[in-house]
């Protein structure tokens, strides 16, 4: 490599004076012994000039005006308590509507849903102690038929037809333990 | 609107106030700097009515943003850095990579004042410029705004590349580049009159 392709890189750091100290004393004392880079300089310089001498002068008349007028204007402050006031108020009325609901729902719940959810439960406690009491007596000895249907219509437990058809065999649901429960008579 | 002269008032009791609110402070630092975040603008996007804009809508967001500024840091940088970002922002979503051929570029040409009165002299200044404007053409924006903010706009390697946001080796090596390039599109133009 030439001390030219050497030093031609750093000629644009040295026309803008952006070079540390010991590469700006390389490239003065090349240039001060090399014609060629020189006009190269040269050349850089007066592009620079050229690209000035283009960009000219920007309209600039009204410019800050425009931009003043487009900044946000302050709120006054009787401006920003009055709709501190109007967010508050608003607020406000919705709080205590939604506390008039809250109140609402939960007397409707605690005056009648309650009673009538007890009674609910206690019925629904009283089948199935009925159909508990009536599967037990019906494995005892009961006739099967007539033992398969009563579990079926009144617990809902689940006893396939197939199984209801054979005789000798009972099957019903334990809701307590949730299990299934298949009595098959012994053969003898 | 009356506002404070240049220099009346040091920069960071300018910023302390506007951060405050105070309009007046803001105007003043806008008169400050408004040719050069104009300039920065301009070095992007390449068109003057659209820098003038973008300079508009970065002061505006500028002074939304102060409270966000450190006061460590130096507000100028900060300034062209949102202008930058804001230009390639807008360069990006007009799809505005090669700007101002043929008919467009003379009429931009046409809007820049000569500020000389000789007819002959002008017109001769009209060809150089719409030469230059081609040979600027050439350039990719990465070139074009990184030479345009060193020669037009003065900045140092440092302040472009803060507000490019690229390392200062990709900057000299960018204006290497866009001079050689132009050197060589200019080549048989001459020395410039006010150059030499």
């Amino acid at each position: 490599m030439t001390q030219c392709e050497q030093i031609e890189p750093l000629l644009t750091g040295f026309v803008d004076g952006e070079l540390v100290p010991p590469q700006m004393q390389a490239v003065a004392r090349h240039l001060a012994a090399c014609p060629k880079c020189e006009s190269v300089l040269i050349e850089f310089s007066a592009v620079g000039e050229r690209l000035r001498e283009v960009a000219g002068e920007f309209q600039l008349e009204g410019f800050t005006q425009s931009v003043m007028a487009k900044l946000p204007r302050p709120t006054p402050i009787r401006d920003r308590l009055r709709s501190f006031l109007d967010l508050f108020n608003e607020r406000l009325i919705a709080g205590t509507a939604l506390v008039a609901a809250t109140l609402a729902i939960g007397a409707w719940t605690m005056i009648l849903v309650t009673p009538m959810a007890r009674v609910l439960m206690a019925r629904a406690r009283a089948d199935k102690s009925a159909v508990v009491a009536s599967a037990k007596a019906e494995v005892h000895g009961i006739d099967n038929a007539t033992r398969v249907a009563a579990v079926t219509h009144r617990s809902q437990a689940v006893i396939s037809r197939l199984e209801s058809q054979l005789p000798n065999v009972a099957v019903w649901s334990e809701p307590d333990t949730e299990a299934t429960v298949i009595w098959v008579p012994d053969r003898r | 609107m009356k506002l404070a002269t240049s220099g009346e008032l040091d920069e960071s009791g300018l910023i302390e106030r506007a951060r405050k609110g105070d309009r007046e402070a803001f105007g003043t630092l806008v008169e400050r700097y408004q040719r050069r975040v104009v300039g920065v603008a301009f070095s992007v996007v390449h068109n003057q009515e659209d820098a003038l804009e973008i300079a508009q809508e970065a002061f505006v967001k500028a002074f939304a943003n102060l409270k966000q500024f450190e006061s460590r840091a130096s507000f100028s940088t900060w300034l062209h850095r949102i202008t930058a970002n804001l230009s390639i922002d807008f360069r990006r979503r007009e799809g505005r990579h090669s700007v101002l051929r043929g008919e467009d570029a003379e009429r931009e040409m046409e809007k820049i004042p000569s500020g000389r009165g000789d007819s002959f002299k002008d017109a001769e200044r009209g060809e150089i410029n719409q030469r230059l404007r081609k040979a600027l053409d050439e350039l990719t924006p990465e070139h074009r705004t990184v030479i345009l903010l060193r020669e037009v706009e003065g900045l140092s390697y440092d302040e472009i590349s803060a507000i490019v946001d690229c390392p200062r080796g990709t900057i000299m090596s960018r204006l290497h580049y866009a001079r050689t390039r132009l050197r060589s599109l200019l080549k048989d133009l001459g020395p410039s009159n006010d150059a030499m």
